[in-house]
């Protein structure tokens, strides 16, 4: 080993960090070598004279002066607040006790003040079956037993899927007395009246699309759709615009006009306005909700009845009907 | 030739256990068991500040704030290291950042001309001296301790950390890997630098060092 290697170890050999025979080579070579080993004792004097540097002592008062740093920093041990909302130095457990009672006192109050909201925002509509001795409601039975005995049967399986878009809560169906019947039936004429626009506008933009047609099936189809009434009287009920408009497709617009007002006044209903323009024959009849059903189904006999878009949803009351006679 | 059964890190582990026990009652908020913590460690801490400052009164305020810091880090502590070493750790970065003030300002500010000439390196605590050492022999003892301060002066700073950690503080090698967060090869690399620094240092400041 040369010098410059013994060099390069003495700082490992001088800690005791060499393997013995790293450690073997150093020594043969120190043994022969003055300057070498006299690194090494100047480096191991060095060495002790840094470790033999006294310990300095603290200032007397330093322990006091730390910790009156150290207790101004102490958070207050009193403090009701931050024990009670640093229980295990951490806000969760409290707040997220604080937020549980509050969603629970929320369910609560939903639960409590629900079904109250339910029956005056959307009260549920008129059942034909619930036990009441309203005189209108038994006639207007009467007169869907009718139909459903002299017109199309409805299909059983269309009828219940449809059932439960149609079918009022039974919860609060349950709840509401007999005798509040015919109060909210009669809270619901203004919001039928309001919904009626609308309902009609799809009507007339479908007349120009339907194309005339004799065909039988097709005829049915029309009819079911028509008398759909019927079937939704059992559970449900349907529910009749205040004003809507049907056509009437003829081979002759003025017989026709004559032979659908001789009908109309045969039947009890009142022509109050009558107007030809344009090639189109309108009469304008007040109906009882409840007789409509029959007037669209007499009217089948002078002509082919195109689909007035009367939607199941039910209401009360007289509906205006605007009955337009047009030449085939 | 240096022992490492020497070294602290094998005889402190009941001291170490001791330690966890107060942390983990300054963790639950008593400050009296900080109190512990701090008379048993201030004076290790200032001596390590000390002499990697060489200024008295700095050390005081770095060991201060080093307390300070580590009462209000205490929630912090898991324990993964042990409570002296990671008390080290934050003593270490407050003398860093108070040499790296110090500089700044003597840089910028410059040294005042009728400032008395390196103040710090003639400031000597030492040890009350044994009764048999004569007067001359205490003048000498304290030159060559001032003489040595003014070598680490020296040093560069990562040099320096480690010859404190090590041949003053007595830290082991796995100790000054968890303070400093280098490997343990650039460790022994640095201190074996550092002391040959300080032999020739020694040997041009006081002579023969033997």
């Amino acid at each position: 080993m040369t010098c410059k290697e013994i060099e390069e170890k003495i700082a490992a050999y001088q800690e005791g960090m060499l393997s013995p025979e790293e450690r073997k080579l150093v020594d043969d070579h120190l043994v022969t070598c003055p300057k070498c080993s006299s690194a090494l004792a100047d480096l191991e004097k060095a060495i002790a004279i840094i470790e033999g540097l006294p310990e300095i002592e603290p200032p007397p008062w330093f322990t006091q002066k730390i910790m009156a740093q150290v207790r101004e920093e102490a958070p207050e041990k009193g403090s009701i607040l931050k024990r009670l909302f640093y229980p295990f130095h951490v806000k969760i457990p409290i707040e997220a006790l604080a937020t549980l009672c509050v969603v629970a006192l929320g369910l609560y109050a939903y639960k409590t003040s629900g079904p109250e909201i339910k029956t005056y925002q959307t009260p549920p509509p008129a059942t034909i079956e619930s036990p009441s001795k309203d005189s209108t409601v038994d006639r207007q039975k009467e007169e869907i037993k009718d139909l459903r005995l002299s017109e199309t049967k409805i299909d059983e399986e269309n009828f219940d899927r449809k059932e439960p878009h149609v079918k009022p809560p039974v919860q609060t169906e349950a709840r509401r007395p007999s005798s509040g019947l015919v109060m909210e039936q009669k809270a619901e004429a203004p919001v039928a009246t309001g919904v009626a626009p609308p309902a009609a506008a799809p009507l007339i933009a479908k007349e120009k699309d339907v194309s005339v047609s004799t065909d039988n099936e097709r005829k049915q189809e029309r009819e079911k759709k028509v008398f759909q009434l019927a079937p939704g009287h059992r559970k449900a009920e349907v529910q009749i615009p205040a004003s809507i408009t049907i056509t009437l497709s003829v081979e002759n617009i003025f017989s026709a006009s004559t032979d659908a007002e001789n009908l109309l006044r045969e039947s009890g209903f009142v022509v109050t306005r009558k107007e030809y323009r344009d090639g189109i024959q309108t009469l304008t009849v007040h109906c009882p909700a409840q007789k409509l059903s029959v007037l669209l189904n007499r009217l089948q006999a002078i002509g082919y009845l195109k689909d007035p878009g009367i939607t199941e949803e039910t209401t009360d009351g007289n509906v205006q009907v605007h009955i337009r006679i047009i030449s085939r | 030739m240096i022992s490492l059964s020497k070294r602290e890190s094998d005889r402190n582990k009941p001291q170490q256990n001791d330690d966890n026990h107060h942390v983990s009652m300054c963790q639950k908020g008593d400050v009296n068991a900080f109190q512990v913590l701090v008379e048993r460690y201030q004076k290790k801490m200032l001596n390590m500040a000390y002499r990697m400052t060489g200024d008295y009164e700095e050390a005081c305020e770095i060991t201060q704030e080093a307390f300070l810091s580590a009462f209000k880090a205490i929630r912090k502590f898991r324990g993964e290291a042990s409570f002296a070493t990671w008390l080290t750790r934050i003593t270490l970065n407050q003398a860093r950042n108070q040499l790296k003030k110090t500089r700044y300002i003597s840089h910028h500010e410059g040294v005042p001309i009728d400032a008395p000439v390196d103040t710090k390196a003639n400031q000597v605590y030492d040890s009350p001296a044994s009764q048999e050492e004569t007067a001359l022999e205490q003048l000498e003892r304290k030159e060559l301790q001032s003489e040595v301060q003014k070598c680490i002066d020296t040093l560069p700073d990562e040099f320096r950390e480690v010859l404190v950690l090590r041949d003053i503080q007595e830290f082991s090698y796995d100790e000054i890997r968890d303070i400093l967060g280098v490997p343990e090869g650039t460790i022994k690399s640095r201190l074996f630098r550092a002391r040959e620094a300080m032999k020739n240092c020694l040997k041009r400041v006081v002579g023969d060092i033997r």
